[in-house]
């Protein structure tokens, strides 16, 4: 008797791990740690408070396993999990009691160092993108980091930030067009061979970088 | 001429297909964006706009450490074990009138368990007959063996314990499970030229390239499904969580739950490489261990015990099975040695200006060599010559 499974979802992974399976749940942490850490970063500069969070993200994993719904989307589940646990966390040493949901801080910065710039073209482009992030409010933060660098589904990101659908997209949008206002198009004024932008990369490329990297130094000292 | 620029843009960021593009190139995108570009030479300066942004987004921040990961698990285990003695405790105390039928149901079952213990199976001893020949071989765990003629050869192991061979358009039922005892061990070659099927017990299925060897049990036992492969095969394994399914090779050791990949472990190449198609696999080289994600590749090179992963087209690694096999931009060097060994002839040359060629397309394995060496020459600037069964390739002039 053959069985079929669709295995790219989560659900038969969540099965096994319901049942019981410790491979299964090695491989769930595996999967997730580092992008929650990530994620939980941005709400707290306390690493160790996100670590402790995580930390209990997984153990009440394990110890709900049985009990645990239908559900078969174990990165939503997670992210709802970490961000409900640091949030509690916050507050038990706020001032207040609770903290104001609208408040609470999303940092999300663009990381400009990087061994894999090499060159002050690219880099202005980031500093001026990370400029460009400090517009935004930080639930708009939230929903960008959570649509692009969690690559959750509108769907999930509602949930994981409590609002109905049509906000979730809201935020996203008005998000982005913010940043692309603020993002200089000056710095574009100047475009690379779409070759050359493919694939950055390979020798040619870089050359083709250089080429318009001098031209783009030129005429800025022009303009003054 | 402004305004269509402005309203480009509005669509670029916001535009899924973009950015997918962005973030996850393929071939396809990256052409499909390109064309676009020469279509709309006016947006250039958006999408780059757009790109950009995109780009810079996604921007890894740091993350944990691998040491950090492991030292955060090994502190979830600790809890975790910690909570679990806890809790049996308490059920030791509150159930202590069950605790001899307990004890007698496990007294029963440490018994069962002796018998299938997990061993360590030494392959070595068991892969004696040569992977060279004509003709392949199932060699049963009694040491008989079962020649086969045609190219190529399809076994299932149905549960009742019986074997069905398909080769040509022959089928033989034969019935395996009275002379054995359970997890005898049995032992498909294929010489080069040939190729095989087998479907095992669990509806695992494992196809054999040229070249290449099987070593399995008719029956896997209670607690661990495991194979041994040398060269080439490619896997569809059935899930089955309580059991996990490892291959073993001579350098990896790959743990699966249930996935489609193939392995490819040739005695005289100088690197084992896994490709995972769906699913996740954990393999062992040594002692690192990594989780591997579908359309990656795991290239271990044996002489410095390195591994490293890198994104791959799964469909070249695994079309070989269908019969066809699909290049990008693959080395004339690598293609030869492929087709040297699916249709077991020599493929030599001298001239070094082939060693910078490359060729892109679908090559019909079902046809016979001289064939796809044809195609191969009216692609690229070859010709080819047969002197003594050796096929030597060489430039037009």
């Amino acid at each position: 008797m053959r069985r079929e499974y669709q295995i790219n979802s989560d659900t038969l992974l969540w099965d096994d791990f319901k049942k019981g399976n410790e491979d299964a749940f090695r491989l769930i942490y595996n999967s997730y740690v580092r992008s929650l850490f990530r994620f939980g970063c941005n709400f707290t500069q306390d690493e160790a408070l996100v670590k402790d969070c995580i930390h209990d993200v997984f153990i009440d994993l394990s110890k709900y396993r049985f009990g645990l719904g239908t559900t078969n989307n174990i990165k939503l589940y997670l992210y709802k999990s970490l961000k409900r646990k640091i949030i509690r966390s916050l507050s038990k040493g706020a001032i207040f009691g609770t903290l104001d949901m609208e408040k609470l801080p999303f940092h999300y910065s663009i990381s400009v160092e990087d061994e894999l710039i090499d060159n002050e073209f690219e880099q202005q482009r980031y500093q001026q993108l990370d400029k460009a992030m400090l517009t935004l409010s930080p639930r708009q933060k939230e929903a960008i980091y959570l649509k692009f660098v969690s690559d959750l589904s509108y769907e999930e990101l509602s949930k994981v930030m409590k609002l109905n659908y049509q906000s979730a997209r809201n935020l996203v949008f008005k998000g982005l067009e913010k940043l692309r206002e603020s993002y200089p198009k000056s710095l574009f004024l100047f475009f690379m061979p779409l070759r050359c932008l493919i694939s950055g990369t390979n020798p040619e490329g870089q050359k083709n970088i250089q080429k318009y990297l001098n031209i783009f130094k030129k005429s800025r000292v022009q303009n003054r | 001429m402004r305004q269509t620029n402005e309203n480009n843009k509005i669509e670029f960021i916001h535009n899924p297909d973009f950015v997918e593009w962005v973030l996850r190139p393929s071939l396809e995108s990256d052409h499909y964006w390109k064309i676009y570009v020469t279509d709309h030479p006016s947006t250039k300066k958006d999408i780059e706009h757009g790109r950009f942004l995109i780009k810079g987004l996604v921007r890894q921040q740091k993350s944990l450490t691998e040491a950090e990961v492991s030292v955060l698990w090994d502190k979830i285990e600790q809890t975790e074990n910690y909570r679990k003695r806890r809790f049996n405790n308490l059920k030791k105390w509150s159930v202590a009138a069950s605790i001899l039928i307990i004890l007698g149901v496990s007294g029963w079952l440490a018994t069962q368990k002796n018998t299938s213990t997990i061993k360590e199976i030494n392959y070595q001893s068991i892969a004696v007959v040569p992977t060279s020949g004509n003709d392949i071989k199932l060699i049963l765990s009694d040491k008989s063996e079962k020649t086969f003629t045609t190219k190529e050869v399809d076994l299932k192991y149905n549960q009742k314990g019986q074997l069905e061979t398909k080769a040509g358009k022959q089928i033989q039922t034969e019935d395996l499970s009275k002379s054995s005892e359970i997890e005898q061990m049995n032992q498909l070659v294929v010489p080069r030229g040939k190729r095989s099927s087998i479907e095992l017990t669990d509806g695992s299925k494992l196809w054999l390239n040229s070249g290449s060897r099987a070593i399995y049990p008719v029956a896997f036992n209670k607690k661990i499904r495991e194979i041994y492969i040398e060269g080439e095969g490619y896997l569809e394994v059935a899930h089955d969580a309580l059991r996990p399914f490892y291959v073993v090779t001579d350098q990896v050791k790959v743990k699966v739950l249930g996935t489609k990949f193939d392995i490819s472990a040739y005695k005289d190449d100088d690197h084992v490489s896994v490709v995972l198609v769906e699913g996740s696999v954990q393999t062992t080289t040594g002692t690192e261990s990594l989780v591997m994600v579908p359309n990656q590749k795991l290239n271990y090179k044996i002489s410095t015990q390195k591994s490293t992963l890198e994104k791959a087209n799964v469909l070249e690694y695994i079309s070989w099975k269908d019969g066809w096999m699909l290049c990008n931009k693959e080395q004339i060097k690598s293609i030869t040695t492929k087709l040297s060994r699916y249709y077991d002839k020599k493929i030599s040359y001298t001239d070094q200006r082939l060693n910078s060629m490359t060729l892109t397309g679908k090559l019909d394995l079902k046809s016979n060599c001289e064939d796809v060496l044809k195609v191969i020459c009216a692609t690229a600037p070859l010709n080819y010559e047969i002197i003594d069964n050796t096929i030597f390739l060489k430039m037009k002039e």
